[in-house]
């Protein structure tokens, strides 16, 4: 994985984000907890040397201020030891609260990027690699990066007091503890090397477990299972998924179990000649055995320095891929702020243009043009339907109207300015748009109309009404103010998907924009919803600008003007009646959905059952 | 005392009734568990046993002995700390496929209950929140670490209170060694009064007691707040997830944000969110600091009396002066125990209550009626259905979704049910698959 950004850059960044949210007061904390991390430790390696030593002296008359010392150097290190917890406790408060802080600029910058990079796959394991950065739990990601760093400082500090304690003692310990720590830091880099060019492998597998684990869970999979008996088949396929989960921990864990290992076979080495030399100069009288504890003490607490001071390195340099990834999403897919054209104007109410020149659309990956030279006029006022077989490509050509998509070629023009000149929040602003998959958030039914966080009351309530949904709010107990899903709210109301839709016309209704755009919003209901939703789109519609989008040619017939895609080309264009006198792809399709309602079942090209 | 006792025991019996859940899903884990408590147990004492006895060694001039009882010191850490590391492995990696088959049990027991069943929102509920709790706690492996260390502190205590007691026990004037004491005047007998076994019980006893006091006083308020702070963790969680997964990261969302202009609704609401999630995650750290503090004030109090009581017993000649470390080492630690099985038993409580849903859950059984009846089966594997006054009630539900309907398919006979949406569409298919029963008779197939 190429780093893009350097440690220091990533944390620097980093803190800057975490001021922001935080002030800089925490900073001070991160000071008395390197403060007192190290002389903590140093206190409590001198404490026995120090009780050994007040003993070993004449106790006459002394006995009450020996008592009274060690005493006070035993709550001096117990309060600093309870401070120190509680200092550290802080610390890791204050990271966390942080992490959770820095999702805001990560949702901001993902609601006004480019949506087509968002959803391209580049943009999506983009954004995958940035959410884990801030997702994946207090030991990793942006909040074990950051915190790193303070304790990096405390156990460099550590390292550098008691490097001169050992290097008292002899050269060649510290010789060979130097040795010793690079060994071990070369064993560390194995395993954190390991585990970064790992890391995609292993959240791919971590996704593939989950989303297996989440389908089989579904309830809407659970026919198939039972009826087909699949269940042994997809326990094996889960166990074998799950078996490849863990192979990424059994090589981690057994490269800690070799670094533990190494570990101590070093410190058994270590301590046995520094034992032996220290004895050695206690028996010629050289060192008495208060100075023998306080440098076993010494020594033991510069390996443990040592060895977090490589960890903590290690680990920096981890996270630091993690910190790439998030900085690089938050770069990536911005859109240039646009001044509104001065030629852009538009009087309330009246209806706009939509002129397709040229117009040919290739997903980022894809071999072949998905729409190919489309030229299209759609007059203000006019209602035009658009229809064609799945995949031929009518969704993409309203993402391209609607501006979510940039044309690989040709221009869109609204009232004769490119939308691409257009500012995207004022062009919305002239466009409702109703999708398939219908999307209610968690909030209330007259911020889901309105689509504000202070709605006009009056102009909700009234748009309910006219999509024939106000009875049902009315009867709910908070009315236009009840919760929507249960998300957030378990006392919240699910509606059904006939009560979904109605909500979609309100919000339309109350947008009240000039164009219209419904993209197949009754594909999930019954014939009979679905004509009652058309005929309320048509009593609202008016004099706007509409593109209506089904492959139910039933929807199409309130329409002016019908065109039918087909391999991502225009094939044909004209009204409803004169389509299906051409007895063109239009008129075929027709006759197919149509037949099994007619009473003559004798139709050219139809298959016997 | 009782009802605590019964209490206690029935906490036990479901913490019992999980780790057979995990016998199930790995025999290996629990044996490996209980070896790694017995080596943790006896770490910590190698070195201050040994390292005791090398100080009295160095004091007393025996500089060769010395030596051989560090050799033997260092080996045997090295011995334990190689066991450890290979304990850690397979323990580590146990856990791991612990939860890992967990949740693979979990599925296959939800493919085989019945479809009434499943679709009951309070079992899902149950279960959901089952799961959630047992990521949050670690995972149901965290379960057996947490025996595991009941287990390694019962053992710490046991050697501990051995310890104290040939502390206490120790006499003054034992040791002839500190020839400069035969000199003090006046305090020899006060420190000989002080370091008495009976006195030196007393007062470890009453500083132990007025420490269980605090801790057990100490350990219900925090316990309350723990509590309280497991049951809305997941609710917190579940407050990120929607907003990381159902709506920012979900690309019909952003559709919908964007072409709805919502950025500002989204924008607030999510803040708002947030804000009142977060005074939550600050009680976390709040509940934290207050253990600390709690801890440190219980073990704080005992160890200053450790540490005097130990100084007097070396001062009337009662022990050696290298037993310092070893005696204030054993009394920390047998307080120190003390205090983690009561909040270990806090633990044990609180996960225990959060995982039973998911063992009663995996101890349901299949509740359709299914027969022995053998199927006549035609040539043709075409078969005939009959509803034979059939109803149908989800759980929970007042209404009948289906009521009295009476129906037969004769072998190849084509069915078709129009109807409206809501309309009992789906529930006619899963009376005929089989796969739900009737509320009262009967779907039949033959």
């Amino acid at each position: 994985m190429k780093t893009l950004y350097s440690i220091l850059s990533n944390y620097r960044w980093g803190i800057q984000q975490y001021d922001t949210f935080l002030g800089r007061r925490y900073h001070l904390t991160d000071l008395m907890c390197i403060l007192v991390g190290v002389m903590l430790p140093f206190g409590e390696m001198a404490f026995p040397s120090f009780v050994i030593r007040l003993l070993e002296q004449d106790l006459r008359n002394k006995t009450f201020s020996i008592i009274f010392s060690i005493l006070l150097y035993a709550l001096l290190l117990k309060l600093a030891g309870v401070y120190y917890q509680c200092l550290n406790n802080w610390q890791q408060m204050n990271y966390f609260m942080a992490r959770i802080d820095i999702a805001t600029p990560l949702y901001r910058h993902m609601m006004h990027m480019d949506y087509e990079k968002l959803e391209s796959k580049r943009g999506q394991a983009k954004l995958q690699a940035a959410m884990e950065c801030i997702y994946s739990g207090n030991d990793y990601g942006i909040e074990c990066f950051l915190r790193s760093f303070p304790i990096i400082t405390m156990n460099l500090l550590g390292f550098l007091i008691y490097s001169f304690f050992v290097i008292r003692i002899s050269l060649w310990i510290f010789l060979y503890m130097l040795a010793s720590t690079v060994l071990l830091a070369l064993l560390g880099t194995r395993s954190s090397n390991y585990q970064t060019k790992s890391l995609p492998e292993a959240n791919a597998r971590y996704l593939r477990r989950k989303k297996a684990m989440d389908e089989t869970f579904e309830q809407t999979a659970r026919n198939d299972m039972i009826l087909y008996q699949a269940k042994d088949w997809l326990i094996d396929n889960l166990h074998h998924i799950c078996r490849e989960f863990l192979r990424f921990y059994e090589k981690t864990f057994g490269m800690q179990r070799t670094f533990e290992f190494t570990t101590a076979l070093l410190t058994f080495f270590r301590d046995a000649a520094v034992y032996l030399l220290l004895i050695h100069q206690v028996a010629e009288g050289q060192l008495t055995v208060s100075q023998l504890l306080f440098f076993t003490g010494a020594i033991a607490g510069y390996s443990v320095w040592v060895q977090q001071l490589t960890q903590y390195l290690q680990q920096a340099a981890i996270q630091n891929h993690m910190m790439t990834n998030l900085r690089s999403f938050l770069d990536y897919g911005r859109l240039e702020k646009l001044p509104e054209p001065q030629s852009f104007t538009r009087q309330k109410g009246e209806p706009h243009e939509i002129r397709l020149e040229d117009v040919c659309y290739r997903y980022e990956d894809g071999a072949d043009d998905v729409l190919s030279h489309i030229n299209l006029t759609i007059h203000p006022g006019e209602k035009l339907a658009l229809v064609g077989a799945n995949g031929a490509g009518k969704s993409t050509l309203v993402k391209l109207i609607l501006g979510l998509y940039e044309p690989t070629q040709g221009h869109i023009y609204l009232d004769g300015v490119d939308i691409r000149q257009i500012p995207r929040e004022r062009y919305y602003e002239e466009i409702a748009a109703v999708f398939q998959e219908s999307r209610i958030f968690s909030c209330s039914v007259a911020q889901n109309v309105s689509c504000q966080k202070n709605p006009d009351r009056v102009a909700v309530e009234d748009c309910l009404k006219k999509a024939g949904l106000s009875e049902k709010i009315n009867a709910l107990p908070q009315g236009i103010d009840t919760m929507l899903t249960r998300q957030l709210s378990p006392d919240g109301t699910e509606l059904s998907g006939g009560e979904t839709q109605k909500l979609m016309l309100a919000r339309a209704i109350y947008q009240n924009s000039p164009v219209l755009v419904l993209d197949e919003p009754t594909a999930a209901l019954d014939p009979i919803a679905e004509s009652q939703m058309y005929e309320a789109y048509q009593g609202f519609c008016g004099n706007k600008t509409g593109i209506f989008i089904s492959h139910r040619l039933s929807s199409t017939r309130f329409c002016d003007r019908v065109c039918f895609l087909k391999d991502g080309s225009i094939t044909e264009s004209g009204t409803h009646a004169s389509l299906l006198a051409a007895g063109g792809d239009y008129a075929q399709m027709f006759e197919i959905q149509a037949r099994y309602y007619k009473e003559n079942k004798h139709l050219k090209g139809a298959a016997a059952l | 005392m009782k009802q605590r006792l019964s209490h206690l025991c029935s906490i036990h019996r479901n913490g019992f009734r999980l780790l057979k859940v995990v016998r199930q899903l790995d025999r290996n884990l629990i044996p490996l568990f209980i070896l790694q408590a017995v080596f943790g147990a006896v770490l910590p004492y190698i070195s201050i046993l040994l390292s005791a006895k090398v100080i009295d060694l160095l004091l007393t001039g025996s500089y060769r002995r010395a030596a051989y009882y560090t050799l033997v010191m260092v080996s045997a850490s090295l011995l334990t700390a190689a066991i450890l590391a290979i304990l850690n492995y397979y323990t580590n990696i146990g856990r791991r496929m612990c939860q890992e088959r967990l949740d693979v049990l979990i599925r296959e027991k939800a493919m085989e209950l019945d479809y009434t069943t499943m679709e009951d929102p309070e079992i899902l509920k149950a279960l959901q929140n089952a799961e959630a709790a047992t990521r949050f706690s670690g995972g149901l492996a965290y379960l057996v670490r947490i025996y595991h260390e009941l287990l390694q502190y019962t053992l710490s205590l046991i050697t501990a209170i051995v310890l104290t007691a040939s502390f206490c026990l120790a006499l003054p004037g034992r040791l002839t060694l500190q020839k400069h004491l035969e000199e003090t005047s006046g305090g020899t007998d006060l420190l000989s009064v002080l370091s008495h076994p009976a006195i030196t019980a007393g007062i470890l006893l009453l500083a132990w007691t007025i420490g269980l006091f605090l801790t057990k006083k100490q350990s219900a308020v925090i316990r309350a707040m723990e509590d309280n702070i497991a049951e809305k963790h997941y609710q917190a969680e579940a407050v990120f997830s929607y907003w990381a997964t159902d709506v920012i990261s979900n690309l019909e969302s952003e559709k919908t944000i964007r072409v709805n202009h919502m950025t500002n609704l989204v924008d607030t609401n999510h803040a708002d969110s947030y804000a009142q999630i977060k005074p939550f995650y600050r009680s976390m750290g709040t509940s934290d600091t207050l253990k600390f503090l709690s801890e440190g004030l219980e073990t704080g109090l005992f160890s200053i009396v450790a540490y005097l009581l130990v100084i007097l017993k070396i001062l009337a000649n009662a022990i050696s002066i290298g037993s310092f470390s070893k005696y204030t080492g054993a009394l920390i630690q047998f307080n120190t125990s003390f205090n983690k099985l009561i909040w270990a038993e806090n633990m044990i409580q609180r996960i225990v209550k959060n995982m039973l849903p998911m063992a009663d859950f995996l101890d349901r059984t299949n509740q359709m009626e299914t027969g022995s009846l053998h199927v006549e089966k035609r040539n043709d594997h075409y078969m005939e259905i009959e509803f034979h006054d059939v109803g149908f009630r989800y759980p929970g539900a007042e209404e009948f979704s289906l009521r009295h309907v009476n129906l037969k398919l004769t072998p190849k006979q084509k069915l078709a049910i129009p109807t409206r949406q809501r309309r009992s569409r789906p529930v006619w298919s899963r009376q005929a698959s089989g796969n739900s029963s009737p509320g009262f008779p009967r779907a039949w197939k033959q």
